[in-house]
């Protein structure tokens, strides 16, 4: 009723012959006719599959250790930065809460004044006011009149140093998965590793099974190649618990090269002259929406407790 | 691994909040925080799933049944159990991530899936 026949697929001598692959085709001569079932030679599992995966799971965590090292603490903004943004921040701060503003009238309109003399004179520039009479901080000769424009990303040389970062980033990223897959592809090629539990299109055919020269093999037995793959994609989350739930640097993105732009990249340079000159307009509009929280107060008091009649 | 406990994200009840600007009242910290808690159930939920599923042989559509049912189950636990039976106070968009598998879930299931069916039922 059943014949057994056995062949070589694969002769590897590698590892001392070790890893030869014995396939034995069943033929269920019966009904089914193409019904066949392999058995692995136990030793894959233990040379090649555990293998990779323990490889893959170490270069993971030093990488994450490697990317560590090399992430530079962002500089220290200077003084005058700093006061350039909390100026910025605390007019926002001041124009959100107009509507029903905590602050008296005459504290909102003196603060809203100040800020705007200020953004008018802009004192609050990191490099000063542009004004060429005075000396700026530094001591250096204010020689440009004008303001200077905002610089581009590749002349700021600390941009340029955020951009080598993330190169370096995306080095270390790539070369280890390259050098991995090389390896994978040098020891581990020509023979079937392991099944998938699920069927996949003939499409896959060529790439999980790339090495194998049988044309007839259900798509489900593939290479090791292809068991380096989903190591590479499902280890993520093993990753993520291993070191910690912080970004481990190994989204997908990454790994594709392909840079998240809106979030990797750092704050782009801006023009605070021209947000100075915006928001104090936005100061001058809002002063239109203020109105004082406590106004009538006492009206409104005396009202609550029946003391004045109702309007 | 940090606490294990989800936060609610709204900082002051809702009624309070509802006619201020309804921006402005949920915790991003604890919004990142619970998602990736939530992620971390995902995918041990996901792992143990499918180390069942390949010990089980289960093949095809099967074994992707076990990821749902399990995907389920354990977001009803967490629902339950950690939100109180109100997942909409603890995650921003309305309690649906708890059923949203990612990308890495997905893959980890089918990694552990491959990986117990061949030591199971493929090899020797």
């Amino acid at each position: 009723m059943q014949s057994q026949i056995d062949l070589f697929a694969e002769f590897c001598h590698r590892r001392d012959g070790c890893l030869c692959l014995f396939l034995s085709y069943i033929h269920h001569s019966s009904s089914m006719a193409s019904a066949t079932s392999l058995y692995l030679d136990p030793s894959i599992r233990d040379w090649v599959l555990f293998p990779i995966s323990l490889v893959m799971i170490l270069v993971g965590v030093l990488r994450h250790y490697v990317l560590l090292l090399l992430q530079n603490k962002p500089k220290p903004q200077t003084r005058p930065q700093i006061r350039e943004q909390r100026a910025l921040t605390r007019s926002q701060l001041l124009r959100a809460t107009a509507a029903h503003s905590p602050l008296a009238p005459p504290f909102y309109h003196t603060i809203s004044q100040n800020l705007k003399q200020a953004f008018t004179d802009s004192v609050y520039l990191k490099d000063g006011p542009p004004a060429p009479k005075k000396v700026t901080k530094g001591g250096t000769d204010s020689d440009e009149p004008e303001f200077p424009q905002a610089p581009s990303l590749f002349s700021d040389p600390s941009q340029m140093d955020n951009m080598m970062a993330q190169f370096k980033t995306q080095t270390v990223v790539m070369i280890p998965q390259m050098v991995i897959m090389g390896w994978v592809n040098f020891f581990f090629s020509g023979f079937v590793a392991i099944k998938l539990p699920f069927p996949l299109t003939l499409g896959f055919k060529p790439m999980m099974q790339r090495g194998i020269s049988t044309p007839d093999m259900d798509t489900r037995w593939v290479s090791s190649l292809s068991w380096y793959f989903l190591n590479f994609f499902g280890l993520n989350g093993v990753y993520r618990l291993l070191l910690g739930n912080e970004d481990t640097g190994v989204d997908l993105q990454q790994m594709t090269g392909m840079p998240n732009m809106a979030t990797t990249s750092p704050a782009v340079p801006q023009d605070y002259n021209k947000l100075f000159k915006q928001e104090k307009e936005n100061l001058e509009f809002d002063e239109g929406f203020y109105k004082w929280i406590g106004e009538d107060v006492e009206d409104r008091v005396l009202r609550k407790y029946g003391k004045l009649p109702f309007v | 691994m940090s606490t294990a406990h989800v936060q609610q994200i709204v900082h002051s009840p809702p009624a309070m909040s509802a006619n201020a600007n309804t921006n402005n009242v949920i915790n991003p910290a604890a919004v990142a925080h619970n998602v990736n808690i939530l992620s971390s159930v995902h995918f041990l939920s996901a792992c143990f799933s499918g180390a069942a599923a390949g010990i089980l042989g289960l093949t095809n559509f099967s074994g992707f049944l076990l990821f749902f049912v399990s995907l389920l189950f354990s977001a009803l636990c967490v629902s339950t159990f950690r939100c109180g039976g109100h997942p909409a106070q603890y995650l921003s968009d309305g309690g649906w991530e708890l059923v949203k598998p990612t990308q890495d879930t997905v893959f980890g299931f089918i990694l552990l899936w491959t990986l117990f069916y061949g030591i199971v039922h493929v090899y020797d």
